[in-house]
């Protein structure tokens, strides 16, 4: 009880000493363990990793570590390239009777583009900030440039998909519910304005790969005027069109022929010693020694070469990447998990479900450890190989590898190759078959290997580690061909396309007769030289036209695509919470879109 | 097997420790008693006349021993303890309590004005209920047979008996209900009341704080009650008194209950057979196939071996509580000394709780002037183990593989799809999970009455409250056993390969705060004029540290022994620090005026500084003031036959929200490790570079949300004291209300916190008593209480840009002016589209079998203008019944609640209630009668059908519940006072014994959809005892 007695003096000095605080102080908010904008730039360094975080941010729109449902739906999924597995026919994009304004696709991949515009900004904002000091004047350009240059990438992937969208060239610091929507056209203007203000300032080549360079910039400039060109044109302004597809032209020629970049003709990098690859056949899909029953020889290729891991930077010899984003399988293992490529976890063929008569297992036989996320349409994995297109590098067995042995003993084909004829149409029914078809198609050597990465670490042959073209040269000459037919060159058109298929070692060269008005060779060879790089949606909708909608309807894998896309359109709709929350000033829906 | 029996060996031990500890402490307090004695004696009244009293009611506290009085006011009472103390009641008197002193007593009762007689908590201060301005409601714990349920909680205790009051439902072990006062007034704020521990504020956890130390809540409803909390008071405000000791004899309680708990009307999902048919279905799979099933599947098919996932994953839930009090008063101590333990595993699988709570209150007047007050507390509550995942088991095949081999040891991937075993990682050893959460709680108050100023007081409050939490997660390399086929994949070399993979993290928390209260009040009455003045200042400080150790990749250790301990073995290491601080200044004065016993008045004023606004808008001001008038005490009224007692009253009051937590108005920055974004460029490989974002838009006007609200309302007695009807109703208006709010994403952020205009609400609060029958043997007594509250948007940001003359609705955000908050926006659903409905399909793409939309903008085809407030998420209104009734030695108490919609009210998206589509082709689901050609169901979309975003499945929530039933038996017996013990009791009890509602899926009041991984609400059932020597 008595003790109580001395508990009085010790609340009262504890009031005393906190009761000193004078209340103003007492009431001031000092964040302990964050930053906040006010307190973030110090060093020109924290201004680098704005742009960091800008390059984070396009891999993961590339790589899609998490399988976010509207990445695959941006990568193409609905387009003539890509639909969705028979098991996976919930997350479909190809059926016009729920994507409309309200799709969350659109949304997300709007607000995605204008994170990336508002993180440029802030890196503009803090590099002139004036405590910032700068090693050098170059630094400091290569920064604003790098920004500007991610600012114009975004405006040009949004112009390309919803037309014209506001401007913004400034952070905000408080919320803005007027802004205007200006024309598809003044949209790309703005973008090159952003790269032409920059183009210099970028160096031609770095040390560091993954860094920008000149030519993404060029090359961008390349497929912003092509993509003006054609909305000048369906705008009725020839003139004006003619001259940005010269601008088109010209850029791209900047790439193509300024001596620092070349196609890939000839053997190189880490596996350029490697004259086949080999695929050891495991009985039941087992991997242990014992159950390797056979093999399966692959001659390689120098298209092979661009895709194997530690030969896609332009610093390993690769004279083709102009951009790629950067995997490190040691960042991996250290704590950057989304540094992998996931694609032969979600884009790889399901064969041990779609053929399981004659294939099992998840080993590098069947292709690994393919979960169908989505799957190359007919038209992709077959029609533009048909007849004459058969013979090219592209379509070698190394590179679109359709030859898998059978590796369940009771299967008639164990050890021989299983015909595509049995994985297509080997079931009871129509329906059985349309659904296997959907989960068995050739693996392409982009999205898998024969030698996985971290397999003695407990990887399970679902990632890739090599790093991930964003520009390869061979786009920037497929946008000059389009941009010279465009202009009504088609030979010049078909030259281009031919130093792909020189390259490819086709036998059939295409001529200007071949370079139709609806595009479908630029786009068949897009497909053959760019799938799993291409965004497939940027392209079908710059093209302008019902090139979209055509397309769709004629390629899908699934009939509800052409059931439900009962209306044209060539822009994707403006997404309603866009419109709704920009309640100051109206944006109006885009040509389709309204009322449904 | 073991762990368990040494886990009640241990609870065994406990209770008899604690018993022994108890009982030597009292033996040092205790007097002894000798054997039982007879009582006689006479109960008058207190008014000038004098008059006998028959037909009062003379117990032996406690216990359930008594008799009535005789015509001429006489009783007796035979084999009564030496030193029992007597209760007497009888409507229109105050209940009186005597100490038995002799075998004669002549006991005097006062006229109670009509049962209004309690002290209320009311802030910084006590008053007489009769006396007070404001809506408070009170309830009372100790002895009540509330006190027999099995709650763990404290709020469950208030469940359905306070008008106005929503508690949630508990569906975890040692979970916490939510609660709200008087409706939503925060929109994306703190909708909490306040909490005050025996009179000073508590920001602890409720959790910490055992329901059978708790003798009575009151809860402040109105401005006038609440204004003296000034700015956390917009929420209404729970104050809790603990028990204490009562003079006489020590008392030593022991109470001691166990329970089971089960889950009612648990899901049922697909069986084999139709879950083959519907995957079928909905993949337009041809009819009958199973080629799309697993190996192990088909083998489960053919030897007809069905897993029900649900069954596997829960069990009968057990509760445990054993509590020993002591206590005890004399002229100038007081002490009340409490320890218990509690112990809850719920009904799915490794959902377990435990508790060891103790709790030491004393006081005591040192001399004439001054008096001092310790209490301690101390909590330790014990979350750990990981539950098991019923989100999975209603996903899982029927046919899917439970067991890897015949031993019994899991399978981690039961079928073809990527989701794991809802049991791995339970019990199997490949995880490990830690949740302690300590709690000490230091309350201490001096109070000097000043010598020479009568009726001058000072009070000084200084309450710390300390939690220290530590938790820890492992996740050893076994955990990460890969998909596929065969038993290869568990066996030790291919499970070392994920030792790069095997984690863990230790989080160690604190939260440490303090409240000091200068309380100078002064009391006085001078003739008819009586005052009550209080002057306050007040500071409190809450500031919380987490630090949390994460630890990957254990291959170069070459194992995960040492488990979570080892993580400093780990290659992968790092650091995150959380910190923040959070403080509130208040001064207050408040005065309470009465003339005549008739007339009330009160008004307070406080301002108050909080930390968590921007450096503008840090300080507020809070008035109130309430007026009352004593009807019944007027003259007109005086003696009056029917209307015992009458008071109406009227209050007007400020209150404030602190809306948003702290550095809420700033704008934050993500960066570095622990920001989250990564990237490396080659020429420096495996170095990870960091980027910096700017993660949240600030918002540096953000201040209070102010709510003025009025109240009126009356307290009556009627009938002979037998009919008590409390009635108040009330506006309020809030402004500035924050919440988060949807923006154009073009400025680089999709949402801000933003304030906005101005929400109204309004509702009526009803409680009515009555005592149905009183009888010496029988009587039954009934409370109903009534509640509605209603909500209206006002004003926004007051622009009409449509110039329609009305202000704009905000529809990205879901909401419109003059409606409700909880709108629920969107497309009508008006069936199912049929095969014949050719041009709807035409215009929208749709499919026969899916949902389809009224056009109501007349354009054809469904656009965003078809769109339209469909309903409301809040409830209608709240009406609970409860029924006590007596028969002898026997109490029955039963509480039935319900909370009503209508009129599109408590309306809830339900969409799995009527998909039969999933995200995964071949997930589980519940059945239903989906659109087929041959069945044209117009309710249930075609099994092929996947939701759109714009289908909702909108049910209601309404439902009634039997909530509460108690029975108890009071041993009277004489053996019990030959063996010293003052009262034995047994009971019996249920709570949420069944619901009846049209709501699909899981409870209700949870909103729990179909196929939700939401923990069920038990039911529970228990049995307990409570002794008093």
């Amino acid at each position: 009880m008595k003790k109580l007695i001395y508990i009085i003096p010790v609340a009262l000095y504890l009031l005393v000493s906190t009761g000193c605080k004078k209340d103003k102080d007492f009431l001031t908010e000092v964040p302990e363990s964050f930053y906040t904008v006010d307190n973030a730039f110090s060093t020109s360094q924290q201004v680098d990793q704005v742009l960091v975080s800008i390059y984070s941010h396009i891999r993961d729109l590339w790589t899609n570590p998490s399988e976010t449902g509207w990445i695959f739906n941006m990568r193409g999924n609905g387009t003539d390239l890509f639909d969705v597995a028979s098991i996976r026919r919930g997350s479909t994009f190809n059926n016009y009777g729920s994507i409309n304004a309200d799709n969350g696709t659109f949304y997300e991949i709007y607000s995605t583009w204008y994170y990336v515009i508002s993180r440029a900004n802030l890196a503009l904002h803090a590099a002139e900030l004036p405590q910032i000091q700068w090693g050098s004047d170059a630094e400091k350009k290569y920064a604003v440039a790098q920004a500007r240059f991610f600012r114009a990438f975004a405006y040009r992937n949004l112009g390309e998909l919803f037309g014209g969208v506001p401007i913004v060239t400034k952070i905000s610091t408080v919320p803005q519910f007027d802004f205007e929507r200006p024309g598809r056209v003044e949209t790309y203007q703005f973008a090159i304005d952003d790269l032409e203000a920059v183009e210099n300032d970028l160096p031609e080549t770095t040390t560091a790969g993954g860094r920008l360079v000149r030519a993404a910039a060029h090359h961008n400039l390349c497929e912003l005027y092509l993509a003006m060109g054609i909305q000048l044109k369906a705008d009725g302004k020839d003139a004006e069109a003619t001259a940005a597809l010269t601008k088109a032209i010209s850029a791209a020629s900047k790439v193509i022929d300024g001596g620092k970049y070349s196609l890939v003709k000839a053997r190189y990098g880490s596996r350029r010693n490697e004259a086949a690859v080999s695929f050891p056949v495991y009985q039941g899909g087992v991997f242990n020694a014992s159950a390797v029953v056979d093999t399966l020889l692959q001659p390689t290729n120098y298209y092979w070469d661009l895709f194997q891991e530690g030969n896609v930077n332009y610093q390993e010899g690769n004279t083709e990447c102009i951009w790629a984003t950067q995997i490190d399988y040691a960042a991996y293992r250290a704590g950057d998990s989304k540094s992998k490529l996931g694609y032969t976890r979600y884009y790889s063929a399901d064969l041990r479900d779609g053929a399981k008569d004659h294939l099992t297992g998840t080993l590098e036989d069947v292709g690994g450890r393919g979960i169908v996320q989505i799957i190359p349409t007919m038209y992709v994995r077959d029609g533009i190989y048909a007849d004459k297109w058969a013979a090219d590098m592209r379509n070698s067995d190394a590179v679109f590898r359709r030859r898998f042995k059978g590796n369940v003993a009771s299967s008639p084909y164990f050890k021989k190759d299983v015909p595509w004829d049995v994985m297509y149409n080997g079931g009871p029914d129509a329906t059985t078959n349309t659904n296997n078809r959907s989960l068995c198609y050739p693996v392409s050597c982009k999205i898998a290997t024969d030698k996985f990465t971290g397999i003695a670490d407990g990887e399970n042959r679902s990632n890739l580690f090599r790093d991930d073209y964003i520009i390869r040269l061979p786009e920037t000459i497929l946008l000059r061909a389009e941009a010279k037919q465009r202009n009504g060159d088609k030979a010049g058109a078909a030259a281009d396309i031919n130093l792909l298929r020189d390259r490819a070692q086709c036998s059939y060269k295409v001529t200007a007769a071949d370079m139709d008005d609806a595009f479908n060779t630029i786009l068949d060879e897009r497909a053959r030289e760019l799938i799993y790089e291409e965004f497939r949606w940027n392209t079908l909708l710059r093209m302008g036209a019902n090139i979209a909608v055509d397309r769709i309807r004629k390629y899908a894998f699934w009939p509800e695509a052409q059931a439900t896309l009962t209306f044209q359109y060539n822009l994707w709709p403006i997404p309603q919470k866009v419109i709704e929350t920009n309640k100051d000033v109206v944006i109006k829906q885009n040509p389709g879109w309204t009322n449904r | 097997m073991i762990k368990l029996f040494l886990r009640k060996l241990f609870v065994f031990r406990y209770c008899c420790l604690a018993t022994v500890f108890f009982i030597a402490f009292t033996n040092v307090f205790g007097q002894e008693g000798s054997g039982p004695v007879e009582i006689s004696g006479k109960v008058i009244s207190a008014n000038q006349n004098a008059v006998l009293i028959k037909g009062a009611t003379v117990m032996v506290a406690g216990t359930s021993t008594g008799t009535t009085t005789n015509d001429k006011g006489e009783f007796i009472l035979r084999n009564v303890p030496r030193s029992a103390i007597l209760r007497i009641s009888h409507t229109g008197y105050l209940t009186k309590e005597v100490q038995v002193t002799g075998k004669e007593l002549v006991i005097v009762l006062e006229e109670s004005p009509a049962a209004l007689d309690e002290v209320v908590v009311i802030g910084y201060g006590t008053s007489n209920r009769k006396e007070f301005t404001g809506a408070v409601s009170s309830v009372r714990v100790e002895d009540a047979p509330i006190a027999n349920l099995p709650n763990m909680n404290p709020l469950e205790l208030l469940k359905g008996n306070v008008s106005g009051l929503n508690i949630g439902a508990t569906n975890t072990a040692g979970g916490e209900p939510s609660m709200i006062i008087r409706g939503q007034n925060s929109i994306s704020g703190n909708n909490n009341p306040l909490i005050v521990l025996d009179g000073v504020i508590y920001m602890g956890s409720l959790n910490d704080i055992n329901p059978n130390d708790i003798a009575s809540f009151d809860i402040l409803k109105d401005a006038v009650s609440a204004a003296v909390y000034g700015s956390r008071s917009a929420n209404g405000v729970i104050a809790i008194t603990t028990k204490k000791g009562k003079s006489g004899k020590p008392v030593i309680e022991l109470n001691a209950s166990s329970a089971f708990q089960r889950w009612q009307n648990k899901p049922v999902m697909m069986k084999g057979e139709e879950w083959i048919k519907t995957v079928n279905d909905r993949n337009k799979f041809k009819e009958g196939s199973t080629d799309w099933m697993k190996p192990g599947e088909l083998d489960n098919l053919s030897k007809g071996k069905e897993t029900v996932w649900l069954d596997e994953t829960t069990r009968t839930g057990i509760m445990q509580d054993f509590q020993v009090a002591v206590s005890g008063a004399g002229d100038n101590v007081n002490y009340y000394l409490s320890s218990s333990y509690n112990k809850n595993n719920g009904i799915v699988k490794g959902d377990d709780f435990d508790r060891i709570s103790l709790l030491g209150k004393i006081n005591t007047k040192i001399t004439k002037w001054l008096e001092i007050g310790l209490d301690g507390g101390f909590s330790k509550r014990d979350y750990s183990g990981l539950p098991a995942n019923i989100g999975a088991a209603q996903l899982m095949s029927p046919y899917g593989v439970m067991f890897r081999d015949s031993l019994g040891n899991l399978e981690k991937w039961p079928y073809t799809q990527s989701l794991m075993n809802p049991l791995w990682g339970v019990d199997d050893g490949t995880r490990y999970n830690k949740d302690l959460r300590n709690n000490f709680r230091l309350n201490s108050y001096l109070m000097v009455n000043v010598p020479f100023i009568e009726g001058l007081s000072y009070r000084l409050n200084y309450l710390i409250n300390q939690d220290k939490n530590q938790s820890g997660n492992f996740n050893y390399e076994t955990y990460f056993v890969a998909e596929g086929e065969g038993i290869a994949r568990y066996s030790p070399t291919v499970v070392q390969g994920f030792l790069t993979s095997a984690n863990g993290n230790i989080d160690n928390n604190a939260t440490f705060s303090y409240v000091v209260d200068n309380i100078l009040n002064y009391k006085n009455a001078f003739g008819k004029h009586s005052i009550n003045a209080t002057a306050v200042a007040t500071r409190d400080l809450l500031r919380y540290q987490q630090e949390n150790i994460t630890g990957s990749d254990f291959a170069l250790n070459g194992n995960t022994i040492l488990g979570v301990r080892g993580l400093h073995k780990a290659t992968t290491q790092r650091i995150d620090l959380n910190n923040s601080r959070r403080a509130n200044i208040g001064y207050l004065g408040r005065i309470n005026y009465i003339f005549g016993n008739k007339y009330f008045l009160s008004a307070s004023y406080r301002r108050d500084g909080a930390s968590v606004f921007g450096a503008n808008t840090k300080w507020g001001d809070f008035g109130a003031v309430g007026l009352a008038w004593a009807v019944s005490n007027e003259n007109f009224l005086k003696g009056n036959e029917y209307i015992n007692n009458l008071k109406l009253k009227v209050s007007w009051g400020q209150n404030g929200n602190q809306g948003i937590e702290p550095y809420g108005t700033l704008s934050a920055v993500a960066n570095g490790l622990s920001g989250g974004l990564r990237y490396e460029f080659s020429n420096t490989p495996g170095r990870i570079f960091y980027g910096l974002i700017q993660s949240a838009l600030g918002n540096a006007n953000l201040g209070w949300e102010t709510t003025e609200s009025w109240n009126a309302g009356f307290e009556a007695a009627l009938l002979k004291s037998r009919l008590f009807i409390d009635l108040d109703v009330y506006t309020s208006k809030t402004t500035d209300q924050i919440f988060v709010r949807e923006i154009p994403v073009m400025t680089g952020f999709k949402t801000i916190r933003a304030s906005m205009g101005q929400v109204d609400n309004k509702g009526i609060e009803l409680t009515l008593r009555s005592v149905n029958i009183q009888k010496r043997d029988f009587s039954w007594s009934s409370m109903l209480t009534f509640w509605q509250n209603r909500n209206k948007l006002v004003r926004l940001y007051g622009e009409d840009k449509d110039g329609d003359g009305k202000e704009d609705d905000d529809i990205a955000n879901s909401l419109f002016i003059g409606k409700s908050l909880s709108a629920i926006y969107g497309y009508e659903q008006i069936g199912i589209v049929q095969e014949s409905d050719t041009a709807y399909m035409r215009l929208t793409g749709a499919e026969p079998g899916s949902p389809m939309y009224k056009d109501l903008d007349n354009v054809a085809g469904i656009s965003a203008a078809d769109r339209k407030i469909l309903g409301f998420g809040k409830e209608n209104f709240r009406l609970n019944l409860g029924n006590t009734f007596t028969y002898r030695n026997f109490e029955l108490y039963a509480l039935v609640t319900g909370i009503f919609g209508g009129n599109g009210f408590y309306q809830k998206p339900n969409t799995a209630a009527y998909l039969t589509r999933t995200d995964r082709f071949n997930d589980n689901m519940s059945s239903k009668p989906y659109w087929t050609p041959e069945n044209k169901s117009s309710v249930y979309p075609s099994a092929y059908y996947s939701a759109d975003g714009r289908f909702l499945g909108l049910q209601s929530r309404g439902f009634v519940r039997i909530q509460d039933i108690s029975l108890s038996y009071s041993f009277t017996q004489p053996w019990i006072s030959n063996r010293h013990i003052s009262s034995l009791r047994l009971f019996l009890s249920a709570k949420n014994v069944a619901t009846f509602t049209k709501w699909e899926g899981g409870d209700p009041e949870t909103g729990t959809t179909v196929r939700e991984n939401t923990f069920p609400v038990p039911s529970i059932y228990s049995a307990g005892v409570s002794i008093r020597f």
